[in-house]
């Protein structure tokens, strides 16, 4: 099963690439049959990272981008269907093919024993809110970026990043606070200070000021708060686990 | 609306002291409980009262009540338990009794009751074993070990684990009977062994007897799984791993506890209902938002002030 992996990380990979250069190229009935070929690779490898270890396969940084990947295409079609926000698929495609691509290079750990500490019923909960939230945040992101690099229609994505940060923002609000639950259940303390704790929280408050800065006479510095934002929440989710010096004890399996 | 946005930029600034590694780094308790950081939290909770207060009621903005307010009771709460709460760590040997928290020269806090451990259990994960293949003379570089991990195998749920180039190897023939656990190192052929990763615990639990004056009461704790009485709340936190003589458990008594779970639930609960209404964030509707008039004057426009 392990060596059949890395060849589906890549499959799945590609073809979110081409699903977003159809995007691009305004094809769009074919760049969601490539995209759902794509999603369905990617269910095919997190099914076998749970066989291999037989459990919810959320154990490490690639697992979990496995997961992370996964969440973009059911949002798309959300928004597509709730918000007619069909023209957001490229930025859906293209994020999606990331955590995917990092996850090629990763180390594939194939044991994985949850400790006591995660045999909880906020772990997958907690996990999933936050995969949802990160998805979200990271097309917003692009989106940013590209309102940046042309300023063409910017009224509109401004209007598509706003819509997709007001959903993540909840999910991200869960996944912080059922963290703080799951931890007084665990420790006797909802908040450890601990560095993921911490950079999360900073993460929060930045969308938080994204938020209310888009509602002040400051809205014009509402992009500023936005980049900050998603700079924190790469801290939070990469730094706090590859620098040791901002290393968490509570989060290292995180 | 400004001043808010301020205290939370004084907030982050003071979060990213507590937590930026810059030089030898600063006391992050230090930072998280000084005088500025409560006092900001304070205004924060004044600011957050305020906004309510001064926005006209509607039904339409429950979530936005439930969100700010719901701050503000889980800052009480903490505020409660910051200073009439008491905390400790307990090394409880087990069957001794003891009457108070305090563990490396914490000062000792009294229950008002005793507490001892007993029955005491642990369960692990079948074990994990890595494959080492030894390495030729010329392989071995300056400063590493003669062999390298060629694999790893979990006998969780098998009875034979296939070994590359080696063959099967039935997983009872790793269980050494009379040590009473599963054999640290194999020998296989060709300067090949398996070696018996860390164990992991799968569980633990203990059960806390609570004696009060005449009356006992047993209380079983696990991670995850804490008890509590008259007020105190234990925590399972380790165990010694060596003897299994002791446990470490984390004693809290904290009166703003409640408050606090109830905040965290009436903050979830309004952000989804803010977030997820319809109303001008829905792109159907915010061409029309973008030209309603801002509490300062202006006007919204592509994300700007018009």
């Amino acid at each position: 099963m392990e060596t059949a992996i890395n060849p589906l990380l890549i499959s799945s990979a590609v073809a979110y690439l081409l699903a977003g250069i159809l995007f691009l190229l305004h094809k769009t009935r074919a760049a969601g049959v490539v995209a759902g070929l794509a999603w369905l690779v990617n269910l095919v490898v997190i099914v076998l990272n749970g066989l291999i270890v037989n459990d919810i396969p959320l154990g490490n940084m690639y697992q979990v981008q496995a997961v992370l990947s996964l969440c973009f295409l059911p949002l798309f079609v959300l928004f597509s269907l709730r918000d007619k926000l069909n023209w957001t698929g490229v930025y859906f495609a293209f994020a999606s093919a990331l955590p995917m691509i990092g996850a090629i290079f990763m180390d594939k750990q194939a044991t994985w024993k949850r400790m006591p500490a995660l045999q909880s019923n906020w772990f997958v909960p907690h996990v999933l809110a936050y995969m949802i939230s990160y998805a979200l945040c990271a097309v917003a992101f692009i989106m940013l970026i590209r309102l940046w690099i042309r300023k063409s229609d910017p009224a509109e994505l401004r209007r598509a990043i706003y819509q997709i940060l007001r959903t993540a923002f909840p999910f991200m609000t869960f996944g912080m606070l059922s963290g703080a639950l799951w931890a007084e259940e665990a420790w006797g303390q909802y908040w450890s200070w601990d560095a993921k704790e911490v950079w999360s929280l900073i993460t929060w408050g930045l969308y938080l000021i994204y938020f209310h800065c888009r509602k002040s006479s400051w809205a014009r510095n509402a992009d500023w708060a936005h980049l900050l934002a998603f700079l924190a929440l790469l801290a939070t989710f990469f730094l706090v686990n590859l620098l040791p010096k901002l290393g968490s004890l509570l989060h290292s399996y995180a | 609306m400004k001043f808010s946005i301020v205290i939370f930029c004084a907030v982050i600034l003071l979060l990213l002291a507590g937590v930026l590694p810059v030089g030898k780094g600063l006391e992050a308790t230090a930072v998280y409980y000084s005088p500025a950081m409560i006092l900001l939290l304070g205004l924060l909770s004044i600011s957050l009262v305020w906004c309510c207060v001064k926005r006209k009621f509607s039904a339409k903005q429950i979530g936005f009540y439930l969100v700010h307010l719901g701050v503000v009771v889980i800052l009480s709460g903490a505020m409660v338990g910051y200073i009439a709460g008491k905390k400790g760590m307990v090394q409880l040997q087990l069957f001794r009794p003891v009457a108070a928290s305090g563990l490396m020269g914490e000062e000792p806090v009294p229950f008002g009751f005793e507490v001892a451990a007993k029955d005491f259990e642990v369960e692990f994960y079948p074990p994990v074993y890595h494959l080492y293949h030894q390495l030729l003379p010329e392989q071995v570089t300056s400063g590493q070990m003669p062999f390298e991990k060629a694999a790893e195998y979990d006998t969780a749920g098998k009875d034979f684990i296939e070994i590359d180039g080696i063959g099967r190897l039935a997983v009872s023939n790793l269980w050494n009977e009379a040590a009473g656990e599963w054999t640290p190192r194999r020998r296989l052929e060709a300067g090949s062994f398996l070696h018996r990763a860390s164990q992991i615990p799968s569980h633990y639990v203990v059960t806390l007897q609570i004696v009060d004056g005449e009356q006992h009461v047993e209380l079983p704790i696990s991670i995850n799984h804490p008890a509590g009485y008259k007020g105190w709340r234990f925590y399972l936190m380790s165990y010694d791993q060596v003897n299994r003589s002791y446990v470490v458990l984390s004693a809290r008594s904290d009166p703003g506890r409640n408050a606090v779970i109830a905040g965290i639930w009436i903050v979830i609960i309004g952000t989804f209902i803010l977030c997820f209404r319809r109303q001008a964030g829905s792109l159907r509707h915010v061409s029309q938002a973008s030209s309603l008039p801002l509490e300062n004057g202006g006007k919204l426009g592509n994300g700007g002030v018009s």
